[in-house]
């Protein structure tokens, strides 16, 4: 199962000489990673036309390189553009200004090779489970009916819900939702998995539950992950690198490499020492977002 | 069950004064007839096939202009959405349109269709198409817009998201309008068959009415009701509670 274990440095220094190793868990990152980059924002910038005269820059100048099999978490204030930064990877519009590449091809449209899993999950209701994971290979792919459904149910096992394909959505509770939203997204084996503060509505023990999933599946299919949340912990938890932005205009304030061991735990102490460094970053940005909200 | 013997109470006050009244004897009962006339009347055009055969003839009627103009009110609606041209001009054409009760079609459509089955269908579609093109435009509209963009993100594109994706998408926001154009399409058809003879429910109400016969003309409005009834109230209604509970959509008002 873990043959394609990522080849990223995330060491795993168990138990012995915690202390010098909490001193170099924080690292902020000056230099380019060395090689080809599986995902590279390049200038991205986006501006809103506010009715007003002068355009609303939502996003500017976003530089970014993630790496095959890197788990890449962002973190910002709410409005600072993290959720339009998916989309465009996903290829569901286009940026003022910039480009998106995927292994150095430019993004121009959707493509089964990035699959993004909304905040709302968009599941549809008037499909089964099993032919909701279907969806892609179908409607994208193209695939052979007998292949798909195979697959299918390979990937509903894979998050649990094997005995589930025939149920309606709206037979399901938040956290299995949240799984075939999962399944669906993995079905057609994307390279690049783009994920919206997927977990943002469930309950800590569902939360914590699909956090362990979530690092097993990445380990096992040695997927791409990009993963956009407003939680601090959250991101160390999951990520191999975590990206702090800035309040509108969005823009990379810096960027933490998290090398603590795996499996990791919300509750974990390394994870919330780390997580209050990278807080300390972010609050400026939610101050800086809360007097806007309240000045208005 | 409180609620069936509610009812029960109910119908039976109305049965009951309609008897009094009738027994009263103020007017003749070919002008005011008893309950007992009106059973018989059913009961004969039941029995003599009449009553079957004119509701065969009106719900063919129904379900052919209906159908049609499902197909083109969906199309139409499709359009004036999608085209900011088309919501700006044909739009406001059809909102201003509907003011229009569809029986005053029916001059227009026996002038060009004569007095055939032609013109007795697009009165019914005139009636329907309106209310099904404006709720499938909103409907489009109010649907929302993770559908189309989740379907694109899994790769679906043109045709194909149309008819996988954003068709069912909009489904529990259109049930409604296609109730209203069927309640539209049924009260234009009984006007038409009233105005115009040949055959239906409509032609059979209006014959009461010449043989002063207010028992048949009673019958009648009872199965024009019961029709009506049963398609709005258990058709429509279970499909449209079934597709919102799927769809995880609320009502807005019960």
């Amino acid at each position: 199962m873990m043959q394609r274990l990522r080849k990223s440095g995330v060491a795993v220094h168990h138990g012995f000489g915690a202390a010098a190793a909490r001193a170099s868990q924080v690292v902020c990152i000056d230099e380019a990673p060395l090689g080809p980059p599986k995902v590279r924002l390049e200038g991205i910038t986006q501006r809103y036309q506010n009715g007003s005269k002068t355009p609303l820059t939502a996003i500017e100048n976003i530089n970014l390189d993630i790496h095959a099999g890197e788990f890449l978490c962002i973190v910002g204030p709410s409005g600072c553009g993290k959720s339009t930064l998916l989309h465009m990877i996903a290829g569901l519009m286009r940026p003022t200004e910039g480009e998106v590449w995927i292994d150095e091809r430019r993004v121009e449209n959707t493509g089964t090779d990035r699959i993004l899993i909304f905040q709302e999950l968009g599941l549809f209701p008037w499909l089964t489970v099993a032919q909701n994971v279907e969806f892609g290979m179908r409607h994208g792919m193209g695939m052979h009916k007998r292949e798909r459904r195979a697959r299918a149910a390979e990937y509903l096992k894979l998050v649990h819900l094997g005995q589930f394909g025939d149920s309606y959505i709206h037979q399901l509770s938040g956290g299995m939702r949240q799984r075939v939203a999962l399944a669906r997204a993995l079905a057609t084996e994307p390279d690049v998995l783009l994920m919206d503060e997927p977990f943002a509505a469930l309950d800590a023990q569902t939360r914590d539950l699909l956090h362990d999933e979530l690092e097993r599946i990445w380990a096992e299919t040695g997927r791409t992950i990009i993963f956009v949340t407003h939680n601090v912990r959250e991101a160390v938890r999951l990520g191999d690198r975590v990206v702090v932005l800035t309040f509108r205009p969005g823009r990379v304030k810096r960027e933490f490499r998290v090398d603590l061991p795996r499996p990791r735990s919300l509750e974990d102490p390394d994870v919330a020492l780390t997580a209050r460094d990278i807080l300390q970053d972010l609050r400026e940005e939610i101050d800086k977002s809360l007097e806007v909200e309240y000045a208005k | 069950m409180k609620k069936a013997g509610k009812h029960i109470a109910f119908y039976g006050t109305l049965l009951l004064i309609w008897i009094i009244i009738a027994k009263l004897k103020i007017w003749p009962p070919y002008v005011f007839p008893d309950p007992k006339g009106v059973f018989d009347s059913l009961y004969a055009g039941f029995s003599d096939k009449s009553f079957l055969i004119a509701i065969g003839v009106s719900m063919r009627r129904m379900l052919l202009g209906y159908g049609l103009s499902v197909v083109l009110g969906m199309i139409l609606g499709l359009l004036v959405a999608s085209n900011k041209f088309f919501e700006e001009t044909l739009g406001g054409l059809l909102v201003s349109l509907q003011s229009l009760p569809s029986i005053c079609w029916l001059p227009l459509a026996v002038l060009w269709f004569g007095l055939t089955e032609k013109a007795i269908l697009f009165v019914v579609v005139m009636g329907s198409l309106l209310s099904v093109t404006i709720s499938m435009e909103t409907g489009r509209r109010q649907m929302p817009k993770i559908y189309g963009m989740a379907g694109r993100n899994l790769g679906a594109r043109g045709f194909r998201l149309f008819l996988f994706v954003l068709l069912p998408a909009s489904l529990p926001y259109i049930v409604n309008g296609l109730k209203q154009g069927w309640a539209f399409a049924w009260r234009s058809l009984i006007s038409g068959e009233m105005i115009f003879v040949s055959l239906g429910l409509g032609q059979l109400l209006m014959m009461g009415r010449d043989l002063n016969d207010m028992s048949q003309v009673i019958a009648v409005m009872l199965l024009i009701i019961a029709i009506g009834y049963i398609v709005d109230g258990l058709v429509f209604q279970t499909v449209e509670r079934r597709l919102q509970r799927k769809w995880g959509v609320e009502e807005a008002a019960a």
